[in-house]
């Protein structure tokens, strides 16, 4: 009897070891490659990063880069449509490999998950009509400002403290729409996003008030994923070096990549 | 029976339990044995050749020997070439390579990459009175170029139809430029001009720079103890000039800002 339990308890103690040391060593990259298949989470409404085309089919530069990322991995490529808040969930839950969608550092976020090299230089900014004197977030008053939920734009402009009425849409095309429809007075957005905004809606005012900060976009994995991640700083180093992520820059964000970013 | 089963299934958990012991650290090992093994190139002069005395130098057998330094560890130099440097590191036979390897995401599937320590770029050269501006003119000309290179990968994808001379390593490209076998040479810049300065009566023209491609040093997947350690003696030896010292002494000029991986 003594000894059964004793051979009981020492199997389980291997097994828990084993499985301990074993899930430890799961590799994402290894995954990717075996399986030949890459996710990667991306916007649905977010142009010119990404968004779904009259052919009902996802366009932008992170879905040019998604299809650059599994090309070089030489694995099929599935996208995974998420929205701001949902992007870190989905990774963490593994429904996705990659998030490709237009994400910036943060402190906090970079307790949950890891980031790359930065590959697109944005920056976040508020906007309103031309009337507004309106340079800081006091400057805000009680007004409405729309802002999508779980971005970026929404965590600085929320440390702000403004008086201003903050509206977290659900996600980036209604809080557009607030702005469009005049509910908002203002809106938090990506400088790149309002640019195509302004084009599409010649008759709205989408005048510059205040940077928020500079926001360049970083690809991110789940926590402990280093072999990915090396993996990507890799392909970003040489995508800029050969000039393609260049011309990504120029294809959908009107201009060439200015300066070196800063690296992370 | 169960008795049985119990037993198989802890000898297999076991076993995977051994197995992940194996997965040490290499890092760790590197400064516990007191030795590191960097493999070399011995045929790509600046960057490593043999000196009349027989003695490998250059500039990556120099900076080979400032990692051993910094590590306070000795140094077991081994040579190798542009075809077997990744093999070496995934059957162990070498914990870092420094043999002015350009990366490509194809390659970083099996090895990781430390940031970059060496300013070069790869080119296109041959006789002046070739009209040759890029990889689409080359279709009348052979061209040769060691196998498995950056510049051997970059002008065959760009020119699939391309004539190309694959060799074993970089000197045996150079000899069949040298003596006429193949009428245009990719090489690293820096290499050609080494090649120039030994060999006035041959030209090296420049026809055209396929791109700028530091060198980095490589090490197997999963040894990010080691690369992060790498990543901080390239930073630290940039900061205290020592890199721009290995610039001006092996490719006579100062090195130059470089991207960061």
């Amino acid at each position: 009897m003594f000894r059964h339990w004793v051979r009981i308890v020492v199997s389980v103690a291997v097994a828990a070891l084993a499985l301990a040391s074993t899930g430890a060593r799961a590799d994402k990259l290894a995954d990717i490659l075996s399986k030949g298949v890459v996710r990667i989470i991306v916007f649905s409404d977010v142009p010119p990063f990404s968004s779904t085309n009259v052919k009902r089919e996802l366009e932008g530069f992170d879905v040019d880069l998604a299809k650059m990322i599994a090309e070089a991995l030489g694995v099929k490529l599935e996208l995974v449509q998420a929205t701001a808040a949902n992007r870190i969930p989905y990774l963490l839950t593994d429904k996705a490999d990659m998030n490709v969608a237009a994400m910036s550092v943060t402190a906090e976020r970079a307790k949950q998950v890891m980031y790359s090299q930065p590959y697109a230089d944005t920056s976040l900014a508020v906007y309103g009509p031309k009337s507004a004197s309106v340079k800081t977030g006091a400057d805000l008053g009680k007004n409405r400002i729309a802002v999508a939920k779980g971005t970026t734009e929404d965590i600085v402009l929320t440390s702000l403290n403004t008086p201003a009425d903050i509206m977290r849409m659900e996600d980036n095309a209604t809080s557009v729409q607030a702005y469009l429809s005049g509910q908002a007075q203002f809106l938090a957005a990506n400088s790149v996003v309002v640019v195509e905004l302004a084009k599409k809606n010649p008759n709205k005012e989408f005048d510059y008030k205040f940077p928020l900060r500079r926001a360049p976009a970083h690809v991110t994995v789940k926590q402990g994923e280093h072999n990915l991640l090396r993996w990507l700083d890799t392909f970003i180093f040489q995508a800029t070096l050969t000039g393609d992520l260049n011309k990504l820059h120029i294809k959908w964000l009107g201009g060439p990549m200015t300066a070196p970013l800063p690296p992370l | 029976m169960i008795r049985k089963l119990i037993h198989a299934t802890a000898a297999v958990l076991l076993s995977l339990g051994l197995f992940n012991a194996a997965w040490a650290d290499r890092f760790e090992e590197i400064l516990s044995k007191g030795v590191v093994r960097i493999g070399v190139p011995l045929d790509v002069p600046p960057f490593g050749s043999q000196n009349v005395n027989r003695e490998p130098e250059g500039f990556d057998v120099e900076m080979a020997g400032m990692v051993a330094k910094a590590l306070g560890v000795k140094l077991e130099l081994t040579q190798i070439t542009g075809a077997n440097r990744i093999p070496y590191l995934l059957t162990d036979k070498v914990d870092i390579v420094i043999s002015v390897m350009g990366l490509t995401p194809e390659r970083a599937k099996q090895i990781m990459f430390t940031a970059p320590y060496a300013n070069t770029s790869l080119a296109v050269y041959g006789p002046k009175n070739l009209k040759v501006k890029s990889a689409a003119d080359l279709g009348n000309y052979k061209v040769v170029a060691a196998k498995g290179t950056t510049q051997e990968l970059a002008l065959t994808e760009a020119n699939p139809k391309i004539n190309m001379m694959r060799t074993e390593d970089d000197a045996t490209a150079a000899a069949a430029y040298l003596s006429g076998q193949a009428q245009i040479f990719a090489t690293n810049s820096i290499v050609a001009i080494d090649l120039a300065k030994k060999n006035p009566k041959k030209e090296f023209d420049l026809k055209f720079n396929i791109r700028r491609s530091p060198a980095h040093m490589g090490v197997k997947m999963g040894e990010h103890n080691l690369v992060r350690w790498l990543d901080s003696f390239i930073f630290f030896n940039t900061m205290n000039t020592e890199l721009d010292k290995l610039h001006i002494k092996w490719l006579g000029r100062p090195m130059e800002p470089m991207p960061t991986l």
